[in-house]
């Protein structure tokens, strides 16, 4: 790593330690992540692997970008753009108030990098705060790739073991081993409605069970009617009819009506009637800028 | 035909007892697939069940050590009918090409292979494109029971692991039986001891052209590809289902993995990587400047040893990219202890390859492709 300058630690990604550091020859501010290869052996390199090859694809404005890969003494480093903080710590700097526009233009971000990585056939598989990099400018980017994998060629089924449990989606968290783009859909959603309440998580669920009742009970629990074969899930078991306490406007009472109308069709149980990337960035809340 | 899928050596014996699930590794599978040299391909391929290898042996021991995980959910549906074996799907292979155009696409919006709300494959209604149908039974069974008449309609299984009864997963009795797609729609198992299947059909004017395959296949066909190809003289291809297999063997020994990696889908994959960075003769194999930087290294295989040290880089690459669970541990890939070669190795098959990777995801023009040069390795007569 001659060409650059280590300057401070950023933090610890799904593996490895995140610097800060500057390219000596031009001066370019990156962030460095660093893969150990001695350690035995968690597996954290097979990840690493992956991450690579499905970066080193998507170049794209709202998809973090990764420059080089530079493999040296029992290291993988990956150089990436900087972005200056995730949308966590963005949430911790606003003091519990997201103006709508701002809102939108981060909604909108995320599902422009979200409809990019689709239409290249990756999933992202661990959308959250946490893995969508802000710059100073305002450009939200995808990070942390390191779940995420292409898909296309036949599988018998993927890992279960995905996504952040407050950001899982119900058929996930029934145990669905063959799930498709409408995994980071439901993301979406969730991180729409917390992004709308400047940070507050939508479903912060303690385990699993949890989980799955704040979820129905805000959207009422799915049958063989609403979502046909449900029953049969690895681990479905069933949940009693929840009455919403709560109304949309009460939970996210930042967001217009279309903005509801939008967030409630990203969060549908039943992964067949998530809306897609593409036609949620046709949706009319992008249209909308009367409350501007 | 139908190769037998119990082993006959008696301490398998609990195999043949619980053998809910034992359809879902094609019969040929767990064969030799490459008898020792004196034997020809085929009758390796049809006697397996009479052989005792180890090959035999320890495929046998993965099935027994899947089965807790895949009857449990498969149980309960094994009784509601009998012909739909549809979890074969990721043990054969087809592939339908509809008028096979040049174009590809990265967007699956144009591809035509479209997946149902299961992640079933689904054709589109989109005519004169191409269409490869990638091998999920559980949709071509049903398709083929329409007689191959495209369908909107989806099934409902949420998993391919539970059923419905479009993919009902067989009863313990089934055996699997040897068919050709010529004889009518009704959609059978595929045997592996089947030999290979192309089925052209006239279908409104355009032409579909039908590849399958199984594991055993294009295992073989791989094992061909590189004894034709690389310069170390006592390389059989038998050494090539020994080396994934036990691999793939120890992963699910030690939990990594409850399911084999290896089938058709995943040896397409390996065969990519394998075809563009290993060989030592470059007739026939596309030269590109970006595996130029790995042909240096090339020459450095002369041995058996180095052969299999580099066969287990890309297995690992292989596993890495489209394994179904998330990571890998590095051990049972590595040959010595000579890591630096074996991450320079894989770092430079990811710098050179990740496009082709993805391409193989999101085109299916290019799978069908790769598909069918692997396919012809396994048919060309040595």
């Amino acid at each position: 790593m001659l060409n650059y300058d280590k300057m401070e630690k950023i933090g610890e990604g799904t593996y490895g330690t995140v610097f800060k550091a500057r390219n000596k020859s031009s001066g370019e501010i990156v962030a460095l992540k660093r893969v150990r290869l001695d350690d035995d052996d968690e597996g954290v390199p097979s990840s690493a692997l992956r991450e690579i090859c499905i970066l080193r694809e998507l170049k794209h404005r709202n998809v973090v970008r990764l420059y080089d890969v530079v493999h040296s003494e029992n290291k993988l480093t990956l150089v990436f753009e900087f972005c200056d903080q995730d949308l966590k710590k963005f949430f911790d700097s606003l003091n519990g108030y997201m103006d709508a526009q701002t809102a939108r233009s981060l909604m909108l971000q995320l599902l422009r990098g979200l409809s990019f990585c689709h239409t290249h056939h990756v999933l992202h598989r661990d959308l959250k705060p946490q893995n969508l990099l802000i710059n100073t400018n305002g450009t939200l980017k995808l990070a942390d790739f390191g779940l995420a994998r292409a898909f296309g060629v036949p599988v018998r089924c993927f890992s279960a073991e995905v996504v952040t449990l407050w950001y899982r989606p119900p058929d996930v968290l029934f145990g669905a081993k063959l799930y498709n783009t409408s995994i980071d859909m439901w993301s979406a959603g969730c991180i729409f409605a917390e992004i709308s309440n400047a940070g507050r998580p939508l479903f912060p669920g303690a385990d699993v069970d949890d989980q799955l009742k704040r979820i129905f009970k805000q959207l009422g629990s799915p049958t063989e009617d609403s979502w046909p074969s449900i029953t049969q899930l690895p681990d479905y078991k069933p949940y009693p009819i929840y009455h919403p306490t709560l109304t949309w406007s009460q939970i996210v009472p930042n967001l217009n009506t279309r903005g509801r109308d939008l967030l409630q069709k990203l969060l549908v149980c039943n992964p067949t009637g998530r809306i897609d990337a593409d036609a949620a960035l046709r949706h009319a809340y992008f249209a909308d800028t009367s409350d501007v | 035909m139908g190769a037998n899928l119990t082993s006959p050596l008696p301490h398998h014996h609990r195999t043949q007892t619980t053998s809910v699930c034992n359809h879902l590794f094609s019969p040929g599978d767990g064969g030799p697939t490459f008898a020792p040299q004196r034997d020809s391909n085929t009758s390796s391929r049809n006697s397996s069940s009479a052989k005792e290898s180890v090959l035999m042996q320890g495929w046998n021991w993965s099935k027994r050590n899947i089965q807790p995980v895949m009857s449990r959910r498969s149980l309960p549906k094994s009784g509601s009918s009998s012909e739909a074996t549809s979890s074969k799907s990721s043990d054969s292979l087809v592939s339908f090409t509809r008028n096979v155009s040049t174009s590809t696409s990265s967007q699956y919006g144009k591809l035509s292979i479209s997946l149902d709300r299961n992640q079933n494959y689904k054709t589109v209604p989109r005519p004169a494109d191409t269409t490869t149908i990638i091998p999920n039974y559980y949709s071509l069974r049903e398709e083929f029971r329409r007689g191959l008449q495209i369908n909107t309609r989806q099934d409902l299984v949420n998993n391919n692991l539970t059923a419905n009864e479009l993919s009902v997963i067989s009863s313990p009795k089934h055996v699997p039986r040897p068919r050709s797609l010529r004889d009518d729609s009704v959609n059978d198992d595929i045997s592996p001891g089947d030999q290979q299947e192309n089925v052209i059909s006239e279908k409104r004017g355009t032409k579909k052209t039908i590849i399958q395959a199984s594991t055993s296949e294009l295992l073989r066909g791989l094992g061909i590809f590189i004894s034709k190809n690389c310069d170390v003289s006592d390389f059989d291809p038998a050494h090539l289902v020994t080396w994934l297999r036990s691999v793939d063997r120890s992963l699910l020994l030690q939990g990594w993995q409850d399911i084999a990696f290896i089938n058709p889908a995943n040896l397409v994959f390996i065969f990519l990587l394998v075809r563009d960075v290993l060989p030592g003769k470059l007739n026939g194999v596309q030269n590109e400047k970006s595996i130029l930087k790995i042909i240096d290294e090339r020459h450095l295989i002369h041995t058996l040893e180095e052969l299999h040290a580099w066969i287990l880089s890309c297995l690992y690459v292989s596993y890495s990219y489209m394994g179904n669970e998330i990571s890998y541990p590095l051990k049972p890939f590595l040959i010595g202890n000579d890591r630096n070669t074996f991450w320079n190795r894989c770092v430079a098959m990811v710098t050179s390859h990740s496009r082709k990777m993805l391409l193989l995801n999101s085109s299916s023009t290019f799978f069908t492709e790769v598909f069918t040069d692997l396919k012809h390795c396994s048919t060309s007569s040595e």
